[in-house]
């Protein structure tokens, strides 16, 4: 499937027409947000998956550190999609030809995969339970898998 | 914890999930850190 028209109609967009012409609200309201919103990502990840590995807050339970993460996470995640698609239609183009963004957006999608389809369901009854190497494993592969996203999105900046 | 023999279903498809992510990962940033390598090599000899 041909995407580069979407891409090029999303120049064409109101969101696209209002990033490129007002560098202002681009930055406010598109880079900042999505800035923030990406730090509060990363934290509610490393709050939750650092408990799990037991590097931190081991006097809390693990059950009631990763449901409270997970609250944050939610609303972080709305926060960076809804930035992102803002931001992203100001430069549609640019992105489609731009490497890192694939990479970041693969990412991204196998990341609210694994969170929505494998960690939560996993994670949402009690973790004595389930078996301590598999917990770790889960906890790795997420602190990978939202480093990529954030990495690779950082890499966009610096790409071509 | 105490650790269980058998997995169940819900954990082994985590563990195969969590697996592949690692491996992936490891392999992309493993080859974007030599092509980082190479690329400072052709630049400053």
């Amino acid at each position: 499937m041909e995407l580069l028209p979407f891409f090029e109609w999303a120049e064409t967009t109101f969101l696209g027409y209002i990033g490129k012409t007002y560098g202002g609200v681009y930055a406010t309201f598109g880079q900042s947000l999505h800035l923030m919103a990406l730090a509060v990502l990363g934290g509610s990840v490393l709050v939750a998956d650092l408990r799990l590995l037991n590097v931190i807050m081991k006097d809390v339970p693990s059950e009631i550190v990763t449901e409270q993460a997970h609250k944050w996470f939610r609303i972080a995640l709305v926060v960076i999609i809804c930035t992102g698609i803002f931001m992203a239609a100001a430069v549609a183009q640019r992105m489609y030809h731009n490497d890192f963004f694939w990479a970041k957006m693969s990412a991204l999608l196998v990341g609210i995969i694994f969170v929505f389809a494998i960690k939560r369901p996993l994670l949402k009854g009690s973790h004595a339970d389930l078996n301590p190497i598999v917990i770790k494993m889960v906890a790795c592969a997420s602190i990978l898998v939202w480093f990529s996203v954030a990495a690779t999105g950082r890499w966009i900046g610096f790409s071509g | 914890m105490t650790v269980k023999k058998e997995l169940d279903v819900k954990e082994k498809i985590a563990a195969v999930a969590a697996g592949a992510i690692i491996i992936s990962a490891l392999i992309y940033w493993g080859y974007q850190f030599v092509g980082m390598l190479e690329f400072l090599e052709m630049a400053y000899g």
